[in-house]
């Protein structure tokens, strides 16, 4: 399978691997997987006082394309308010990275992952959940 | 596996499923839709199959189907031939595997049931996800060449691996248990769209869905 220039990149040089104090009240946990492949996915975003997220972090332990839509994921989050990070659709992941069809539950995956880890950081938070936000999963 | 829910194919019934003879000409002809891959072996879709009657089945349709043996056919037949035996590889290949055989049973019994990423248990994400961590140990031990961070990781790995596998066995063995309950259901009659029946097929599916991740784990491991 051809993968595109992007992904590539995002594959050889990914942004921001690693993880965050999964115990700070400021941080946020995501843990997503894919029962289809087995992939496993983690994300984890820092939100600052002003409410904008100051830094985001992953681990991905999957396909090339799960390793770029999480790595892409993490570079768009850095910077925005966490509204504007519920707003990532991964129809905008896969437009970005050029992922071909079969590759496209990589996306979605990085997708719930966002969800996921806002929602852990809104629970810690008290901060109430969105509706779209509650069947999220796991962090 | 258990081999005890036998449904041996019916001669008659395999008869016409590959051979419809052509009402005009009377030639043996196979244009009608093709079966699914149980009922390509004269078998019900359970779970449970007798293996040995899987294997001498197959091994006597890949005989009557083989190309070979109609070179001087017609061209549409030999399209139709080839077809078959395309069909029969497949069909064998899919059910000799008890995973892949209850994965497709649930694509035909209830195409509605698929692989839910909430229904994985959470505890089960962290423990494939720590685990592939220490793996990756590993990995970069052996990328650095380096004899005695390599050994350390080997330490520290083993007994994940056999963590791992003992969960395994333990997933595999519910499967079976969980299939022959489905398979008592279906030879008691229970459509597929049965309460019971749609239980049955959702815990086989969280089954599969948790061995898939097993599996990637134990690859990554190695």
């Amino acid at each position: 399978m051809a993968y595109s220039d992007k992904i590539l990149e995002h594959y050889n040089n990914p942004r921001n691997v690693g993880s965050l104090d999964k115990g700070s009240k400021s941080v946020g946990t995501g843990l997503v997987g894919a029962p289809e492949c087995g992939d496993v996915m983690k994300l984890q975003i820092e939100v600052a006082e002003d409410g904008t997220i100051r830094d985001a972090k992953f681990k991905t332990f999957g396909c090339g394309s799960a390793i770029a839509s999480s790595s892409l994921a993490t570079e768009w989050l850095k910077g925005k308010s966490v509204d504007e990070a519920l707003a990532i659709k991964n129809t905008a992941i896969v437009e970005e990275l050029n992922l071909p069809p079969i590759k496209i539950h990589c996306s979605v995956l990085a997708e719930d992952a966002i969800k996921a880890a806002i929602k852990d950081y809104m629970e810690k938070n008290n901060i109430a959940i969105p509706a779209e936000l509650a069947a999220a999963g796991h962090h | 596996m258990k081999s005890t829910a036998l449904h041996a194919p019916d001669q008659a019934r395999l008869q016409s499923l590959h051979f419809q003879p052509d009402a005009e000409s009377g030639v043996r002809i196979f244009n009608g839709p093709l079966p699914d891959y149980f009922a390509t072996f004269g078998l019900e879709p359970r779970i449970h199959l007798d293996a040995a009657a899987l294997r001498e089945t197959f091994l006597e349709l890949s005989r009557r189907f083989h190309p070979d043996f109609h070179s001087g056919a017609s061209e549409a037949l030999r399209a139709e031939v080839l077809r078959r035996s395309s069909l029969i590889n497949n069909a064998h290949r899919t059910l000799r595997d008890l995973p892949k055989r209850a994965d497709y049973l649930i694509q035909l019994l209830a195409p509605g049931i698929e692989s839910n990423r909430n229904a994985v248990p959470p505890e089960l994400l962290e423990e494939m996800f720590d685990i592939q961590e220490a793996g990756e140990a590993l990995k970069e031990a052996r990328v650095a060449a380096d004899g005695a961070a390599l050994e350390a990781a080997e330490k520290m790995i083993a007994p994940l691996r056999e963590q791992v596998r003992a969960t395994r066995t333990a997933v595999e063995a519910g499967l079976d248990a969980q299939g022959a309950a489905l398979d008592e259901l279906l030879d008691g009659g229970h459509a597929p769209s049965d309460e019971k029946v749609v239980a049955a097929l959702k815990g086989i599916r969280l089954s599969l869905d948790r061995l898939n991740y097993l599996r990637t784990v134990l690859r990554n491991l190695h």
